[in-house]
C-alpha cells in the first residue's frame, strides 16, 4: 500500500505545483493519472517514484514513512522495489540491450552477479526482446526501445512500476503492445504500477484513473476536460 | 570492485574522449619524467665528480701565495711536510701541484713565446699523428705544441722535427695540435718528462693529508693548518687554509638547486596543464553525462555511487594516462640520452611523484565535477536531455 497525505510541492520560482494531494494506491492496483498539459502529473508522480524529496506532506509504503530519509535509503527503495519507464525511454546509448537492463541489478544488495545473466534472460524473455541482447538502442524501434525499458524497470522484481507517459513516443499499435506487457505484468506478479497517460484508450488499461487539474487530485471523476 | 569494473566499462564506452583526455595526461607526464631526468642525471653527474675529492679520511691544505710574478717560488717544503706529519692523527703528507702547469719560455732561432706548459694527461691528447711512445716515454724530449705556438715560433714555415728551446733544454717538435688559448697548456710533454724536468721545481701549493683511522678529521686538520701557519717556510709570502670540500659542494648544491626549482617548475606547469585537461574533460564528461547520472540515480544509484564511479573513472584515466606516460618518458629520455654529454636518469622517486601526482590530479579534478553531479537534483537530471 502506497499512501500520500496532504502533498504539496512548491518550485523554486514559487510556483505552487500541487496543493493537497491525498491519494492511496493499495497493493496490485494499476492506476491511471491523466490530466491537462502542465497539471502537474510529472510533478506528482516523481514524488510517488521517489525521485523528488523535495515537496511538503507525508509519503508512506508499506505504512513506513519515506519523508526525510536520507539519500542512501531513498536510492535502496527506488533500486530494488521501484521501477520506472519513462516516455522517452531513458536508455544509455553505447550500452547493449543486456547492459542497460543490467543496471539496476549493478546497484542492488540483494543479487550476486552469479544469478545476474539468468535474471536479465528472463526479463529479456518477458518482454519478448531474445537475441537483441547484445543490439545498441540505436538500432531498436520505438517499440522495442520501450520494451527494454520495460525490461529494466522489473529486472530488480519491483513491487511498484512508475511509468510517465510510457507510450506517448509510440503509435497506437505499439502502445496497445505495451499496455498488454503493463497489464501482464499487473495480472501475473500483482506488480503494482502508477501510469500517467493522455490517451483515453491506454488509460482503460487501468483499473482506476485519478484526475489532475492546477495541482488538485480529482478521484473517480468522469467529466471529460479536453486536454 | 565494482566500482572499478562499472569505471572501466565506462571508460571503454567513450573510448575517444578517453583517449583525448589520457593523451594529455601522458604528454604531461612524459615530459615531467624526462625533465625530471635531465635534472637528476645532472645533479647525479656533478655530485659524483665532487665525490671524488671527498674521501673521507683525506684532508687537502693550500697554499696561496701573496706573490703576483707566475714563477715564485714559495709554497709547501720538504720540511713542511715532516712538519705536518708529526701532527697527532696525520698518517701521511704528500704534496702536489694544484695546478698542473707551469709558465714556460721557449726560443726557437730568436723568435719567442711565453705560455704554459703541461703533461699530456690522455692519449687521446694531441695529434693523432704522434706516435704512441712520445706519449709515454719519461726520457723523451719530445713536444707538442699548439697552432698558436706554431705561429709564434715558426711563423708559416714547418715545425715536425725542428728543435725548440724550453727553459735550460731542448726539445723537438713532434706535433702541432689544434687551438690552444691563453689559460691552458699550449706546450704539452709527456708525464714523465713533465715530472723530471718541470715538476721538480713547480711550486707546490697542495698538501693532501691522509688522517689516520679513527681521528677526528676536522681536529687534525686544524692542529696541522695551525702549525703549519706558525711554522711553515713562506708563511710570510702567503696563506695557508683548510680546503673544504664540502664548500665547493655547498656552492655547486647552490646552483644545482635553482636547477632542480626550474625544472620542478616545468614539471609543474606541466602536470598543471594536464590536470586542467583532466578536470575540463571531467567537466565536459560530467554535464554530456548528466541524464545518464539520473538514470543510474533512477534505478538505485546513491550520490555517493555516482560520486565514485566518476572519480574512479578519473584517477583510472589519470594512473592509466600516468603509466603510459612513464614508459614514452623513459623511451624519450634513451633519446635525449644520445644528445647529452652527461646521462639522464630516470629515478624510482621521479616515477613515483608523477604516478602520485597523476593520480592526486585525477582524484582532485574528478572530484569538483563529480560531487556536483552526485548532489544534482535527481528530477532535474532526468528532464535533460
Ligand atoms: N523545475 C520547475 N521549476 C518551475 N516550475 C516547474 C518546474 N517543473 C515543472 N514546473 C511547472 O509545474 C507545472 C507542472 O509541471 P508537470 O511537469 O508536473 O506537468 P505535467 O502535468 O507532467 O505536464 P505534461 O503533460 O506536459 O508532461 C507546470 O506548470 C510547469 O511549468
Ligand atoms: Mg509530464
Amino acid at each position: 500500500m502506497l499512501k500520500v497525505k496532504n502533498v504539496g510541492k512548491t518550485y523554486a520560482n514559487d510556483f505552487k505545483a500541487l496543493s493537497d494531494i491525498n491519494l492511496e494506491v493499495p497493493d496490485g492496483e494499476f492506476l491511471a493519472v491523466m490530466g491537462p498539459s502542465g497539471s502537474g502529473k510529472s510533478t506528482l508522480i516523481n514524488i510517488l517514484g521517489l525521485l523528488d524529496n523535495d515537496y511538503t506532506g507525508d509519503y508512506f509504503l508499506k505504512n513506513e514513512n519515506y519523508k526525510n530519509k536520507d539519500d542512501a535509503t531513498l536510492s535502496g527503495v527506488r533500486g530494488d522495489k521501484i521501477g520506472f519507464v519513462f516516455q522517452n525511454f531513458k536508455l544509455l546509448s553505447s550500452y547493449t540491450v543486456y547492459e542497460n537492463i543490467e543496471i539496476p541489478l549493478i546497484y542492488s544488495k540483494s543479487k550476486t552477479i552469479t544469478d545476474r545473466k539468468s535474471v536479465i534472460d528472463e526479463v529479456i524473455e518477458q518482454v519478448g526482446l531474445q537475441g537483441k541482447e547484445n543490439n545498441l538502442p540505436s538500432e531498436l524501434s520505438g517499440g522495442q526501445q520501450q520494451r527494454v525499458a520495460i525490461a529494466r524497470a522489473i529486472v530488480n522484481n519491483p513491487n511498484l512500476i512508475i511509468a510517465d507517459e510510457p507510450t506517448g513516443a509510440l503509435d497506437s499499435k505499439t502502445s496497445l503492445e505495451i499496455m498488454n506487457i503493463f497489464k501482464h505484468l499487473n495480472e501475473t506478479f500483482n506488480t503494482t504500477i502508477i501510469m500517467v497517460t493522455h490517451d483515453q484508450e491506454v488509460a482503460d488499461f487501468a483499473m482506476r484513473t485519478v484526475h489532475i487539474r492546477d495541482g488538485r487530485l480529482y478521484e473517480n471523476e468522469k467529466s471529460v476536460v479536453s486536454d | 570492485m565494482e566500482n572499478l569494473t562499472i569505471a572501466l566499462r565506462s571508460i571503454m564506452k567513450n573510448k575517444n574522449r578517453n583517449l583525448l583526455t589520457m593523451l594529455g595526461i601522458i604528454i604531461g607526464i612524459a615530459s615531467v619524467i624526462s625533465i625530471l631526468a635531465v635534472g637528476d642525471g645532472f645533479t647525479q653527474s656533478i655530485t659524483k665528480e665532487l665525490g671524488k675529492d671527498n674521501a673521507s679520511n683525506k684532508v687537502s691544505l693550500s697554499y696561496v701565495t701573496n706573490s703576483t710574478d707566475l714563477n715564485s717560488i714559495d709554497g709547501f717544503t720538504q720540511g713542511d711536510a715532516a712538519l705536518m706529519s708529526d701532527v697527532d692523527g696525520v698518517q701521511s703528507v704528500k704534496l702536489s701541484s694544484y695546478d698542473n702547469t707551469k709558465s714556460v719560455k721557449l726560443s726557437y732561432r730568436g723568435n719567442s713565446s711565453k705560455t704554459y706548459l703541461g703533461p699530456i694527461k690522455k692519449s687521446s691528447d694531441g695529434p693523432k699523428n704522434v706516435k704512441k711512445s712520445i706519449l709515454n716515454d719519461k726520457n723523451s724530449y719530445d713536444v707538442i705544441i699548439s697552432q698558436s705556438v706554431k705561429k709564434d715560433l715558426f711563423k708559416k714555415s714547418s715545425a715536425i722535427g725542428k728543435p725548440i728551446q724550453i727553459g735550460e733544454d731542448m726539445f723537438i717538435v713532434r706535433g702541432v695540435s689544434d687551438g690552444g688559448d691563453e689559460y691552458s697548456a699550449n706546450v704539452l710533454v709527456s708525464k714523465g718528462t713533465y715530472k723530471r724536468i718541470f715538476s721538480a721545481n713547480s711550486n707546490k701549493d697542495q698538501a693532501k693529508l691522509t688522517i689516520e683511522n679513527g681521528k677526528n678529521k676536522k681536529k687534525v686538520s686544524k692542529a696541522v693548518l695551525k702549525k703549519i701557519k706558525a711554522n711553515g717556510e713562506y708563511r710570510r709570502e702567503g696563506k695557508y687554509h683548510i680546503d673544504d670540500p664540502t664548500k665547493s659542494m655547498k656552492s655547486f648544491q647552490k646552483v644545482l638547486n635553482s636547477v632542480t626549482y626550474f625544472v620542478a617548475l616545468v614539471a609543474g606547469i606541466s602536470l598543471l596543464i594536464a590536470g586542467i585537461g583532466v578536470m575540463n574533460v571531467m567537466y565536459i564528461t560530467v554535464s554530456e553525462r548528466r541524464n545518464e547520472i539520473g538514470i543510474r540515480r533512477a534505478f538505485g544509484a546513491t550520490g555517493n555511487n555516482i560520486r565514485n564511479q566518476f572519480l574512479t573513472e578519473s584517477i583510472v584515466l589519470c594512473v592509466i594516462g600516468g603509466i603510459i606516460g612513464i614508459i614514452l618518458g623513459y623511451l624519450a629520455v634513451l633519446i635525449i640520452n644520445a644528445f647529452l654529454p652527461f646521462k639522464a636518469v630516470i629515478t624510482i622517486y621521479s616515477i613515483l611523484i608523477s604516478l602520485l601526482v597523476s593520480s592526486a590530479v585525477g582524484l582532485l579534478f574528478g572530484f569538483i565535477p563529480s560531487n556536483k553531479a552526485a548532489k544534482s537534483s535527481l528530477v532535474g537530471l532526468l528532464k535533460e536531455e
